[in-house]
């Protein structure tokens, strides 16, 4: 017996995704939030002086960690379009 | 001296996550038509979301802050708390608990006590979560109120309200979809705060090795930087303090698979998502990121013992080991990450508190009013009942935060409370998951005799009567005198008492056919691609966990 057949439970995603979902793709708001820090941080790192640099560790920390949520932005906005909310129906086969 | 200078850009990226994490609060508002919108979140979410929420819950300010200063007091032993603490517990629950949960469709942790052992066993651990998660939250916002207070100069009292009030309107209006949505952000923001800050600290004091060097010339000597040497029996030389039998059975098994696999704030989490396999996987997707925050926290420690004069020595004036994040963040991060990092410090605090609140108005509505207190009533009244007491929750939370006050380090003050609250319970779970004789009145009273069994074993070694030697170890023999108790009460009064009838059972104990005719077994969801298979999922993370400690040992 194949058991998470559960009667009454819908076995696709399509049309029971929650209203929470539809409403907004949280990949999005990820990929905004951390682009706009990313951008932010970049700018901010390529005006860094000697005084930013010094308090840490010589290390330009503001560029490196613009960049690094640059990417990471790029990744969650990425995913998002490539694979839009509603295709990932295939994961209830049990 | 822990006084930070933001600039306004530091402030404008404050200001704006405030703004994304209310305005989720605001959007998700429209989401919400009934109590199951916003006390359950719809059963919706997909693994990665649930994932990141698991291990975000448990990302508040205290585990941070608290980790930090454990890692400065303890040294690498620290890691015990995420590799043994931690990752087997969440594997655990997802590879063999969460079947059982997910299938018996129900709303709460608690909820499943009901079906199992009946109206006692449920209002009791009710009220206990119910009440943890209050002083838990209580925590949680006095952390943040006393880090506001170092590092920006706000009176303790405003910073309490202040951050209160944004938890209260984010999960006010849009209930648990907008906490999971939250918690998922702030993973992302608190990461983006403590990377920099590890790197930067590591190369402020001249890299890895000479951290190393550091440590071993500093009060936690060259057994700092292990974390099983000098752990033998009888022979306990590591600062942790603790044997190495009690760090696996006191802390490996009972005190982390009580919080993991029944703390109702975590499970919740996976109850959300969208099918039995992603809730399966969202602790095992959890326990990734779990096994790598340790360097983000423990370093931190290790790094603000060394490069801060008197660190962790009240009696010289110095710093306590709590401010090891706040002191660094201060001391090396400029303008802009600095932002980034404080609002990822708001973001954890507030995520704390929203998790337990979000829970809390979950089995209080659910498990306290619907089947008990208000019966009968219809889903506008409950919906509205689940707002009223996410806003009592966050008021009652600002009451307790008064009385974490009282405790010196915020961690050990936690799992006191989780060694009191958990350890029993899973005990209790896992009885009644896999022992069919188990019944209602061995549940109950085991449970009921296991917490006070470690209210006792806490309450003794409060008032000197015992000594375990350091905080830790008394939290690990408090946590196991609870379980044990627990397991021994039950199979006595389980043997006693009449057999439980064979509904009771029916669909939520293994081996026991549901009256779909499906029986629970252990059997695992067949996907079709590795990164969805729970099994192989799961081995990995203890494979990685095995491999870490061998390195670190």
């Amino acid at each position: 017996m194949s058991e998470p057949v559960q009667p009454g439970r819908p076995q696709t995603t399509v049309e029971t995704g929650s209203r929470m979902q539809r409403l907004f793709d949280l990949r999005y708001v990820i990929g905004a939030l951390m682009g706009a820090y990313g951008i932010v941080l970049v700018i901010r790192g390529l005006l860094d002086g000697p005084e930013q640099l010094a308090r840490a560790a010589g290390l330009s920390i503001n560029l490196w960690t613009g960049i690094g949520l640059l990417v990471v932005a790029a990744i969650f906005l990425v995913w998002g379009l490539t694979r839009p909310l509603g295709i990932d129906v295939e994961e209830n086969v049990d | 001296m822990l006084r930070l200078n933001p600039g306004w850009l530091d402030y404008t990226l404050l200001a704006l996550y405030f703004v994304v994490v209310l305005g989720i609060g605001v959007v998700a508002r429209r989401a919400v038509g009934t109590s199951a919108d916003f006390l359950l979140a719809g059963r919706s979410l997909p693994a990665w979301v649930t994932g990141l929420a698991f291990v975000a819950a448990n990302l508040g300010a205290t585990e941070i802050i608290g980790m930090a200063a454990n890692g400065a007091e303890y040294g690498v032993a620290t890691v015990h708390y995420y590799w043994i603490g931690a990752v087997p517990a969440m594997v655990f629950l997802g590879i063999v608990m969460m079947p059982f949960y997910y299938r018996s469709k129900v709303r709460s942790v608690p909820e499943f006590l009901k079906l199992r052992f009946g109206n006692y066993t449920h209002v009791l651990n009710a009220i206990v979560f119910a009440v943890a998660s209050v002083l838990i939250a209580g925590v949680n916002l006095y952390a943040l109120a006393i880090v506001l207070n170092a590092l920006l100069g706000w009176p303790e009292f405003l910073g309490i309200v202040v951050s209160a009030a944004v938890v209260l309107v984010y999960i006010g209006f849009g209930g648990l979809g907008s906490a999971i949505y939250g918690e998922v952000l702030q993973f992302f923001v608190i990461l983006a705060g403590l990377i920099p800050l590890a790197i930067v600290a590591v190369r402020h004091v001249g890299g890895f090795s000479a951290l190393a060097d550091k440590v071993t010339a500093s009060a936690l000597g060259e057994g700092g930087l292990h974390a099983w040497q000098g752990t033998g029996i009888g022979d306990v030389t590591n600062p942790i303090g603790a044997n190495w039998i009690s760090i696996v059975l006191g802390l490996g098994f009972v005190l982390s698979f009580g919080y993991w696999t029944t703390n109702f704030a975590e499970i919740q989490r996976a109850l959300s998502a969208k099918d039995r396999s992603a809730s399966q996987r969202t602790p095992l997707i959890a326990a990734f990121p779990k096994i790598l925050i340790p360097a983000v926290t423990i370093i931190p420690g290790l790094v603000a013992l060394v490069a801060i004069p008197n660190f962790g020595n009240d009696a010289a004036g110095g710093l306590e080991y709590n401010d090891a994040i706040p002191a660094l963040i201060g001391q090396l991060l400029p303008e802009g990450v600095l932002g980034i990092a404080l609002t990822g410090l708001f973001a954890s605090f507030m995520a704390g508190v929203a998790a337990n609140v979000s829970s809390l108005n979950t089995v209080v509505t659910y498990d306290l009013l619907q089947p008990y207190l208000a019966k009968g009533r219809s889903d506008r009244y409950y919906l509205n009942a689940g707002r009223v007491v996410t806003a009592v929750g966050v008021v009652i939370a600002i009451f307790t935060a008064l009385l974490a006050a009282d405790f010196n380090n915020i961690m050990t003050y936690l799992q006191s409370l989780f060694g009191i609250f958990n350890a029993p319970i899973f005990a209790t779970f896992i009885l009644g998951m896999f022992w069919k004789r188990t019944s209602g009145w061995g549940g109950f009273t085991g449970l009921l005799t296991g917490v006070l069994a470690g209210t006792a074993v806490f309450v003794l070694a409060e008032a000197g009567v015992v000594d375990f030697g350091s905080g830790i170890a008394t939290s690990f023999y408090q946590a196991g005198a609870a379980f044990v108790v627990d397991v021994v009460v039950t199979v006595v009064v389980s043997l006693a008492t009449a057999k439980p009838e064979p509904e009771r059972l029916a669909g939520i104990v293994y081996g026991v056919p549901g009256a779909d005719g499906v029986v629970p077994t252990l059997r695992q969801p067949k996907e079709r691609v590795w990164y969805r298979k729970p099994v192989l999922l799961g081995g990995l993370a203890l494979a990685l966990t095995v491999v870490l400690n061998i390195v670190f040992a």
